[in-house]
């Protein structure tokens, strides 16, 4: 294949022009396994709430930033496990159930309404700098 | 006497945050000057030496220049210390039970000299810095300027935790890809990379396409590039809500754009049913 990065810039940029997907999705009936997308957060629709650290915080992910401000809205139970799989500790955000409709928020990236009795566990990008810096450690 | 304690009460989980919070203001709280020189003296006296001369300064490296002839001096940096000592404060006060004395001087010391540079007759402490900057993650952290500056200017550059030089920070497109090649620290060089712009780097290493596809979930075009030479491998995509470009660096034995997206999601990718 002989592509430039340039090129490839190009033709993906062209890709998304005529695209909106920042509009908020209602997500029907998810199955175990099931995964929801928004941005860098990755929601993992599993069977029942894992043990863990019960919090008040109905923020996804940490930081200040607006990138980071993916936000529940709506009645849930939320706590935060220490373990999930196989998955290292940093990777692994807090796990919620829905009590009733509930609405994953973010300021750029399109709402998700997550049903009602549905429970999710957050799961973090993983980024190679940071496998890379584990592996240093 | 606390034995095997192995979770926290709701209010003991709020005060673990003050706790960091207060020792992060710490950082930058001078002591007074009675306290530094009164821990100083309590240490020297306990190692069985007479009071030191104590000679404030603005900085690490004011203090070594103050000094000027370094040669028989020690350093000490406290600061590192102070996650110890923010522990060993929360555990107190939960009741562990702690020899007193001890803990106290180990406080004092590390709320009191951030920075020593000393022998047994002259003591040089730095007095703390003016300005820290943080990433979300709470590391040391700031892209346009020092991360760390004492009141005489001197200071220390960091991205994400990770120290670096001045170039890095403030004038990243100076680089070149010599510079970023023969970086032996693998985590510098990514920064060096993320900050001379991954599509820049790419285009000069002559990194090759070895996968290009729609991804069906969100409808955009990915691309896989590759660098032999370099070992590097890394997914070019975009988001379709922000239409951000994004380069991520995958694992090198990655080969296909569906691998690179599996690898980024923890191996989730596959049962993604709405993305945005």
């Amino acid at each position: 294949m002989t592509k430039t990065v340039m090129a490839a810039l190009t033709e993906m940029r062209a890709s998304v022009e005529s695209m909106i997907s920042s509009e908020t999705e209602r997500i029907g009936s998810p199955s175990l396994g099931d995964v929801v997308r928004q941005g860098d957060l990755y929601l993992c629709c599993i069977d029942k709430l894992p043990e863990g650290v019960a919090t008040k915080d109905m923020q996804l992910a940490p930081g200040n930033t607006q990138g980071s401000r993916h936000i529940l809205s709506g009645d849930v139970s939320i706590l935060k496990p220490s373990k999930f799989g196989k998955l290292d500790t940093v990777l692994i955000g807090p796990a919620f159930t829905c009590k009733g409709d509930t609405t994953v928020t973010h300021p750029e990236h399109g709402h998700k309404v997550l049903p009602a009795d549905t429970t999710w566990q957050v799961v973090y990008q993983q980024a190679y700098a940071d496998v890379v810096r584990r592996v240093q450690d | 006497m606390l034995k095997d304690k192995t979770s926290l009460t709701p209010e003991e989980e709020v005060l673990v945050k003050q706790v960091f919070e207060k020792y992060i203001a710490m950082q930058t709280l001078d002591a007074s000057e009675a306290d530094i020189i009164n821990i100083v003296n309590l240490i020297w006296g306990d190692i069985g030496l007479a009071p030191p001369k104590v000679i404030l300064c603005d900085s690490p490296a004011h203090c070594k220049k103050t000094c000027g002839n370094t040669e028989g001096y020690l350093t000490y940096w406290n600061m590192w210390l102070c996650s110890y000592a923010a522990t060993y404060d929360f555990a107190q006060q939960i009741g562990v039970e702690f020899d007193k004395d001890k803990l106290h001087r180990f406080l004092e010391w590390c709320r009191c000299c951030q920075f020593v540079l000393f022998n047994d007759d002259v003591v040089y402490v730095s007095r703390k810095p003016v300005t820290l900057k943080f990433n979300d993650a709470g590391q040391l952290h700031n892209s346009e300027g020092k991360s760390c500056e004492y009141a005489d200017g001197w200071g220390i550059y960091s991205i994400n935790g990770v120290s670096v030089d001045e170039q890095i920070v403030m004038h990243p497109e100076t680089q070149t890809v010599h510079q970023i090649r023969k970086e032996e620290n693998e985590e510098v060089k990514r920064i060096r990379i993320e900050r001379f712009g991954w599509d820049s780097f790419l285009t000069e290493i002559g990194a090759e396409l070895i996968d290009e596809r729609v991804n069906d979930i969100e409808g955009t075009k990915e691309f896989l590039f590759r660098s032999e030479s370099d070992n590097m491998t890394a997914l070019l995509c975009i988001c379709p809500s922000t239409s951000k470009e994004f380069v991520l660096e995958v694992s090198p034995d990655t080969k296909t754009c569906r691998e690179a997206q599996a690898f980024l999601s923890n191996g989730f990718s596959e049962r993604i049913i709405s993305a945005s």
